[in-house]
Parts: structure tokens; sequence; C-alpha cells
């Protein structure tokens, strides 16, 4: 009777451990299919902007006229003085964003973030960094001077990638003149 | 008496054995089927974008004369374009159903997504979950349009979700996959 129970019990206990990792197992697979929408969601989001700031000017002193040496560029990467400012997040639920008319070029969008929310998620927030870079290297570090070469970085964030497991997702475009 | 115990204890913890094996299998199987819709949706979902993207690119190849995008609507648009290179402008043209169209379809909401090119064909199209199609048209200053000779860029979303919602384990609601995907297009030819 004694020894037939204690096998008993040590049956079902490890049934409990089996039953248990296999739903562990389960559960991390329901999690990364789900992430792995938002993921789709939140790189065409990235690319979205990514595609708006391919739509203006490289610099500011392009717009006017040609730009023949590095020293005619911009020498602050942002808004210039004089010009509407957007007060953020940049938000729109029709899809038309201040930065589509109110940005002008390139480095304009350093600084700059939006919150967008989509059928299916959201909000998710994009932010936007626009830096000089090498354009011998321009995966490396930003540059201290100004180049021909603007890097830049879109950050996209999805309330409902877990942050702690995968990061968020990071999108880089150069841009060359 | 002892024996009769003996006989009723193992027979309840085998029935307890046997529940939870079934749950487990259950719940694999929900996994399974979760995992299979999902990829099937993001599978139709990236297919239909890399050909709207390819379509869209061409608005207004090779049309030197008269508009290029003759209707912009906000699920329609229709455009001319040599689509096939071979000398002739074409007219291509993507429109959406009604949900009514697949009203005999698990999901209420899913539509048909026609592309037509010089008016055929008319109504071929297959059924890959589409739930919403939403054009944009910006001009070459950012701002928003619906007057088609103003079109510099083209923005389209698409969403997909699956055509056989399920229900799954310890959930009241239906369980629906899909994904959602947005792009702009900037045909050279409109710049």
């Amino acid at each position: 009777m004694e020894s037939n129970l204690l096998l008993t019990v040590g049956a079902m206990a490890l049934l409990a451990i089996f039953i248990l990792s296999t739903n562990r197992l389960l559960l991390n697979n329901n999690e990364i299919v789900s992430e792995s929408e938002y993921i789709v969601s939140t790189v065409s989001l990235g690319q979205t902007l990514i595609d708006e700031v391919k739509t203006k000017y490289f610099d500011e002193n392009a717009i006017t006229g040609n730009i023949t040496s590095t020293s005619q560029l911009s020498s602050t990467l942002g808004r210039e003085t004089g010009e509407t400012s957007i007060s953020f997040p940049d938000t729109s639920s029709i899809s038309n964003f201040l930065s589509n008319t109110l940005y002008d070029d390139v480095d304009d969008y350093n600084g700059y973030w939006r919150v967008v929310r989509t059928p299916r998620g959201g909000p998710d927030t994009i932010r936007a960094r626009v830096e000089y870079v090498d354009l011998t290297n321009p995966g490396g570090a930003a540059s201290g001077v100004r180049t021909f070469g603007k890097r830049l970085t879109v950050r996209v964030k999805s309330p409902y990638i877990d942050s702690t497991k995968i990061p968020p997702v990071q999108l880089f475009y150069v841009f060359t003149y | 008496m002892a024996y009769l115990l003996e006989l009723v204890g193992s027979t309840i913890i085998g029935g307890l054995v046997i529940l939870m094996i079934l749950q487990l299998n259950s719940s694999i199987l929900d996994s399974s089927t979760t995992l299979s819709m999902d990829k099937l949706s993001q599978t139709n979902l990236t297919s239909l974008v890399e050909e709207i993207e390819y379509d869209l690119r061409k608005i207004g190849f090779k049309a030197t004369t008269g508009a290029k995008i003759i209707t912009a609507g906000t699920n329609t648009i229709s455009y001319r374009c040599d689509i096939d290179n071979n000398g002739t402008i074409d007219t291509v043209a993507y429109l959406m159903s009604d949900t009514t169209a697949l009203s005999s379809t698990a999901n209420p909401r899913d539509r048909l997504l026609y592309r037509t090119v010089n008016g055929s064909p008319s109504n071929l199209t297959s059924n890959l979950g589409v739930t919403n199609f939403r054009l944009w048209y910006y001009t070459s200053g950012g701002a928003l349009t619906t007057t088609a000779s103003q079109v510099r860029s083209v923005k389209f979303a698409l969403t997909i979700e699956g055509v056989y919602p399920f229900r799954r384990q310890f959930e009241d609601t239906l369980y629906v996959s899909g994904a959602y995907i947005e792009r702009i297009i900037q045909p050279n030819n409109l710049r």
C-alpha cells in the first residue's frame, strides 16, 4: 500500500512537471507569434517615416541653391529659426501628420517623434534622430563635422512587444547629397 | 474494503491524468492552429504588399500625354501606365468590394480586393482576408489631396485578417489572426 502510494505521487509529480513545462513552451510560442505581427507592423510604420523623409530636401540650404562645400550645410541639425515648430507627439488619425507639411529638409526630423495607432494595434511611438556620418563608414559613429551624408535613425516602440526581451525596432537610412 | 478503496482511488487518479493529457493535447492543437493562421495572414499580406508596391511605382510610366491618375479614391485608385512595357498605355485599377461580397465567409469583415488591367478581369480575385485597403494622396508639399493631378506620392495601408476566425481555449471571443502594413510610394513618373 505504502509503496504504491509513493509511486503514484511520484508519477503525478513527474506528469505535473511535464505539463507545466509544455504549457510554458506553448505560452512562449503564442507570445512569439503575436509579437511577430506587431514587428511587421512596427517595421512598416518606421519605413513610412523614412519614405516621408525621402520626399524632403537634403538640407535647408539645398532648397535655394546648389551646395558645393560642406561648410554650406546646416551647422545644427533640427528645425531652422523662424520655421513653425511642432508640439510633440505629432498625432493624426487621418495620416496627416504636421511633419508632412511643416518639415522641408531631412535634418528637421532630428528629435521628431509621433504616435501612431493602427487598426490592429498601437499606440506605437516612433522617434527619429538625424546625424552627420562619414560616407566611407555610414554605419559607424556619428561624424563630428558636417558631411554630405546624413543618417536617419528611426526607432519604433510598440506597447505589445516586451522591450525586456526584444529591443525596439530600429531602422537606418543614409541620405547623401 | 481496502481493495475497493484502491480501485476507486486509482480510477479517479487515472481519470485526472487522462483529463490533463487531453487538455494538453487541446492546448498544443490551439497553439499550432494560431501559428498556422498567423503565418498564412502574414504571408498573404507581404505578397499583396509586394504586388501593390510594384504596381503603384509604375503610375504614369510611359504615359507622356493625358492624366496619369484617373481616380484617386479612399479605397479605389485607377491610373495609366505601360504596366507590361509593351508600348501600349494600360489602365490599372485597384478597388475594394463591400463586405456583402464575402458574406458567406466566417469573418464578417473580409472583402475582396480587385486588381484590373484595362478593365479585366472584372470579377476574378481570391479571398486573401483583406479587411481594409486605404489610400491617401499627397502633393509635392506633403499636403493631403484628392485632386488626381496634384498627387506626387501615394500612401496605402492594408489590413489582412484570417479567413477562418476560431475560438481558442479559455477565450470568449473569436481569435482572428492578422497584420497591418502601410507604405508611402513616390512614383518616379509623378515627380
